[in-house]
């Protein structure tokens, strides 16, 4: 039943994703849900699960998106392994500690993107620094202030207190 | 809970499957996405429709809607002004030259934003049109304003266009006033760099940058955007101008696709 919540939450995201968020979009920048719903997963439920979740949602946004396939599986999966094998040593439920988690989280999945892109893209017409600068350290910052209110929902919507064994 | 063995076959096998797919699919993706496309269409179209209604029941939404069909109104009769300025001139120099070739005129099929790309790095917008209406790949798409992308993967029932703000889109263009050249690239900011304007060109803030019709894909002397910055590209044998584009492309709604 969670794993289902979870799957659900997913795809609730990515069509927020697809339809809402822009809208929220400030300069280059926009949360970006189904990324933070897998640190989440990785937060509470480990490096198992998350990547799991990871790989599913990576290949739903690659499927969607025009980027260079693979890249968000790679990023996301990645990411996912990172904060699901520290997520024993968080203070999880810390709104601060989650919110910090969420930054560090996006840099580097955003980063890993960027590398993989880099490797695959014939002529990439702009700098690292204005990518670092104009989206990665914006999307970041955004997803951190994002995290906390959506931390509580998805904790909420999953219902931590079911059995772990069930996702 | 995850015994060490079933944990270590579960990643194992997950990893397999992305790599699987990371190396069957890579080379497919193009068809494969455009088919996950058409999938999810009804459902972004749905969403979107939601959404729309939502709109609508806030205060004074019919006023709202108004203001928005003169703005276009006004901004389409803006464009064409704009773009009759450098066919004039194009007119008195072609006459000069006494070898004056007709532009083809063209059509365009209109159709609605109704989603965007869900990753931050790109600026892909959906469309709710693809091939089934008209929609051919690789066309210039327009707004009431201006140039806004080409089309990138059309489907049966929608399209997603790459837009002018995306690091990846790449598009000729000229300065209105003297036909100065140059390449024009997306920004993550929204906005666009026109690069490889030769040192010694003439190119100022306020000018106004048009396609020059290079290639196949954008018809010449569509209104691109306005140049806000020049400067010289550290380094480099050439300037650089900042360019915003005729409308925030963040907030596109309706577009107009070339046939």
């Amino acid at each position: 039943m969670r794993r289902f919540r979870v799957y659900l939450l997913v795809l609730v995201a990515l069509v927020l994703q697809m339809t809402v968020v822009c809208r929220i979009r400030i300069s280059a920048a926009e949360p970006d849900l189904v990324f933070l719903i897998i640190v989440f997963v990785a937060i509470y439920f480990g490096k198992a699960r998350a990547l799991e979740v990871g790989l599913v949602a990576g290949l739903l946004e690659d499927a969607l998106t025009f980027d260079i396939f693979g890249a968000n599986i790679v990023a996301f999966s990645l990411t996912a392994i990172v904060v699901g094998g520290i997520h024993t040593k968080l203070f999880r439920d810390l709104k601060a500690t989650q919110a910090a988690t969420v930054f560090l989280a996006s840099l580097s999945a955003m980063m890993i993107h960027l590398a993989y892109t880099s490797a695959f893209a014939r002529h990439p017409s702009l700098s690292v620094a204005e990518y670092v600068t104009g989206i990665v350290v914006p999307t970041a910052c955004y997803n951190a202030i994002i995290a906390v209110p959506l931390g509580t929902l998805f904790a909420r919507f999953v219902n931590l207190d079911e059995p772990e064994s069930i996702l | 809970m995850f015994t060490p063995n079933r944990y270590i076959l579960k990643t194992a096998v997950l990893v397999g499957v992305a790599l699987a797919c990371l190396i069957f699919l890579k080379d497919r993706a193009p068809s494969i996405r455009v088919a996950f496309l058409d999938s999810v269409t009804p459902i972004l179209a749905s969403s979107h429709a939601v959404i729309a209604k939502a709109g609508a029941m806030l205060p004074f939404a019919s006023l709202r809607d108004e203001n928005r069909f003169l703005r276009a109104r006004v901004d389409s009769l803006t464009r064409t002004i704009r773009e009759m300025e450098p066919l004039g001139a194009e007119n008195r120099r072609l006459r000069d030259l006494l070898a004056f070739k007709k532009t083809v005129p063209y059509t365009t099929v209109a159709a609605q934003v109704i989603g965007r790309d869900p990753s931050n790095w790109s600026n892909v917008v959906i469309i709710d049109k693809g091939m089934g209406q008209g929609v051919k790949n690789q066309r210039a798409v327009l707004s009431v304003k201006g140039l806004v992308g080409r089309l990138v993967e059309v489907g049966r029932s929608s399209s997603k266009i790459l837009l002018i703000t995306d690091p990846n889109s790449r598009v000729g263009v000229v300065i209105a006033r003297n036909r100065q050249g140059g390449i024009l690239v997306g920004r993550p900011d929204g906005t666009c760099k026109m690069i490889y304007i030769s040192l010694d060109s003439d190119v100022s803030p306020g000018d106004w940058v048009i396609t020059a019709g290079f290639g196949t894909v954008f018809p010449k002397d569509i209104l691109v955007g306005k140049v806000i910055k020049v400067d010289k590209e550290p380094g480099r044998l050439y300037k650089y101008a900042l360019v915003r584009p005729m409308q925030d492309l963040s907030k596109l709604e309706e577009v107009l696709c070339i046939r």
